[in-house]
C-alpha cells in the first residue's frame, strides 16, 4: 500500500516536473481569479471571469501582455473604488496580476515571476510581523484571547487551553451583542482566565516567530542554509494557518507564488504547492467542522 | 571582454525587478501613516496588519427629527451607494467620509423597522434600562430609492445628523471591553 502510494507520488511529481513553472503557474492564477475575486464590485465579479476563463482556456492568450492588462486594469480600478473594503490578499493578487503582465512582456518569463515571488512573499510577511509588533495588541496576548473568549469557532479550543466553560464563552458572545447596541461609555467585562490568556501570548509567539522565519528566508538571500527552509516554513504556514482562518483567496496566491518561486529541480516540492491549491476549499472548510472534532476529542455531547 | 547591456536593457530589467515590491512597500507604508494620523483600520488598505490588532468598528450614528431631541439610530440599510460610504468611513474615519455619509442621510427618507426590544444586561454599566416607548431603541431603515412605503407610521426625513465611529477595546488581563472614539465627531443639518 505504502509502496504504491510512494510510486504514485513519484509518477506525479515526475509528471509536474515536465511541466514549465511559467504556463502552470500562470493558470493557476488565472483560477485564482475566477475562483476568488473581490466580493464588492459587480464589473470586477462578471469580467474577471471572462477575461481569467480565456487564459484558462486558450493557452496561447497566456503568454500575451494584453488579456494580463485587461484582468489589471479590472483589478486596479477595484482598488481605487473600494480600497477601503479590500482585504490585504486582494491587494497581494493584484500586485501578483502586475508581476504577470511584466513577466509575459519578457523574455525570462519564469526568472520575473520567480523573483516576484519570492519578493511578494517575503514583505507580505515582513510587514504582517511588523505590524503585530507596532500596534500593540499582539504580544500580549490581547488578540488571541478576545478571538478565543468570542469567536464560537474557537470555543472548544477556549475550553481546552482556557479551562472556561462553553456557557461562558455564550456569555461573552451576548456581551459583545450588546455593547455594541449599547451607548458608547457602556463597559462589559468579559470571563477569562489566566491559563488562556498564557495559552494567548504563547500562540502569539509562536505566530509571530513562524512569520517573521517567513520573512527573513524569503528576503535574505544569503542566509546559510536558511533559505532551503522556505518551503518548508512556508508549508507549515499554509497548513496550520487556513484550517483556523478561512481566507482561501491569502492561501490560494500564496501557494501559487509558492510554486512560482520553487526551483524546477524540487518536483515534490511543486507537487505539494499544486495539491495544497487544489484541496483549499476543503481546508478552509475545515474551521466549520472544528468545534465538533474537539467536542468529540473532550468526550463533549 | 562583453559589451555592457544598453541602458534601456538595464532599466527593463529593474522594472522586472523592483516594481512590484516597490509598490507593495510605498502602499504599506502609507497605510501604516494612515493608521497612525488617521484612524485607518490596521486591518485594511493593504499594509498586511490583519490579525495585530482587535479592531471591532461601529458607525454610531444620532439624528434628530422635527423639534425633538437626539436619539441614537441603529443604522439598517439596502442602499449600496450608503453602504459604500458607511465603509468607507468605518474603515478611515476622516471628516470627508463622514460628511459624506451624514449628507447622504439627511438626503433620503427614513422608514420605522419593527424589532423586538434588546434585552440589556446589568454586567453593562451605564446602560439604561430599556422603556418601551424610548425612542432611543426603535430602528429605521433607508427607504429603498424605488420602494413605496404602506407602513403604519410616516416615512421621515431627519433635520440633524451626528455620525461618529468607535472602536472596541480589550485588555486581556482584566477581559475589560471597552469603547473608544476614532476621528472626529461630524454634525450636519439640513
Amino acid at each position: 500500500m505504502m509502496r504504491s502510494m510512494r510510486e504514485a507520488v513519484q509518477r506525479a511529481a515526475a509528471h509536474v516536473e515536465a511541466l514549465p513553472t511559467a504556463p502552470l503557474v500562470l493558470s493557476m492564477t488565472a483560477l485564482v481569479l475566477i475562483l476568488y475575486p473581490a466580493p464588492f464590485n459587480l464589473s470586477e465579479q462578471l469580467l474577471l471571469p471572462v477575461f481569467a476563463g480565456a487564459l484558462l482556456v486558450l493557452p496561447a492568450l497566456r503568454q500575451r501582455v494584453t488579456p494580463w492588462l485587461l484582468v489589471l486594469m479590472t483589478m486596479t480600478a477595484t482598488m481605487i473604488l473600494f480600497w477601503s473594503g479590500l482585504d490585504n490578499h486582494q491587494y497581494l493578487i493584484t500586485y501578483w496580476c502586475i508581476a504577470c503582465v511584466l513577466a509575459v512582456q519578457a523574455d525570462a518569463t519564469e526568472d520575473v515571476l520567480r523573483w516576484n515571488a519570492r519578493w511578494l512573499i517575503g514583505l507580505c510577511f515582513f510587514f504582517g510581523t511588523f505590524t503585530k509588533l507596532i500596534w500593540g495588541q499582539f504580544l500580549d496576548g490581547s488578540f488571541f484571547s478576545y478571538q478565543f473568549l468570542i469567536d464560537a469557532r474557537l470555543e472548544h479550543a477556549a475550553v481546552l487551553f482556557g479551562g472556561l466553560q462553553l456557557e461562558d464563552l455564550q456569555r461573552n458572545r451576548e456581551l459583545v451583542g450588546m455593547l455594541l447596541a449599547a451607548p458608547p461609555t457602556a463597559e462589559a467585562t468579559l470571563i477569562t482566565s489566566q491559563q488562556l490568556i498564557v495559552a494567548s501570548q504563547i500562540l502569539s509567539v509562536i505566530i509571530l516567530v513562524v512569520e517573521a522565519l517567513l520573512a527573513a528566508v524569503f528576503l535574505i538571500p544569503r542566509l546559510g542554509r536558511l533559505h532551503q527552509l522556505r518551503d518548508l516554513v512556508l508549508f507549515f504556514f499554509l497548513l496550520t494557518t487556513y484550517p483556523f482562518a478561512p481566507v482561501p483567496g491569502f492561501a490560494a496566491i500564496l501557494s501559487v507564488m509558492g510554486l512560482a518561486q520553487c526551483p524546477v529541480d524540487r518536483p515534490k516540492t511543486r507537487l505539494t504547492y499544486l495539491v495544497f491549491f487544489l484541496l483549499i476549499p476543503l481546508i478552509v472548510r475545515l474551521p466549520s467542522k472544528i468545534p465538533h472534532l474537539t467536542a468529540f476529542l473532550l468526550g463533549q455531547p | 571582454m562583453s559589451n555592457p547591456a544598453p541602458t534601456s536593457d538595464r532599466l527593463r530589467s529593474w522594472l522586472h525587478q523592483w516594481v512590484v515590491p516597490v509598490l507593495l512597500i510605498g502602499i504599506a507604508v502609507q497605510q501604516m501613516l494612515w493608521v497612525h494620523v488617521d484612524g485607518l483600520s490596521p486591518w485594511k488598505g493593504g499594509g498586511f496588519g490583519m490579525f495585530s490588532t482587535v479592531d471591532k468598528r461601529i458607525l454610531r450614528v444620532q439624528v434628530v427629527r422635527g423639534e425633538g431631541p437626539p436619539y441614537s439610530l441603529d443604522l439598517i440599510s439596502t442602499n449600496p451607494v450608503f453602504e459604500t460610504a458607511k465603509s468607507r468611513a468605518i474603515t478611515k474615519p476622516d471628516e470627508a467620509a463622514l460628511t459624506k455619509v451624514a449628507e447622504l442621510m439627511l438626503a433620503v427618507d427614513f422608514v420605522p423597522v419593527d424589532l423586538k426590544q434588546r434585552l440589556l444586561s446589568q454586567q453593562i454599566e451605564g446602560i439604561p434600562k430599556p422603556r418601551q416607548s424610548a425612542g432611543a431603541w426603535s430602528r429605521y431603515r433607508m427607504r429603498g430609492a424605488h420602494e413605496t412605503w404602506m407602513g403604519d407610521e410616516e416615512a421621515v426625513r431627519f433635520q440633524k445628523v451626528r455620525v461618529q465611529v468607535w472602536r472596541l477595546r480589550f485588555d486581556a488581563e482584566t477581559g475589560r471591553l471597552a469603547s473608544e472614539s476614532v476621528g472626529p465627531v461630524v454634525e450636519l443639518e439640513r
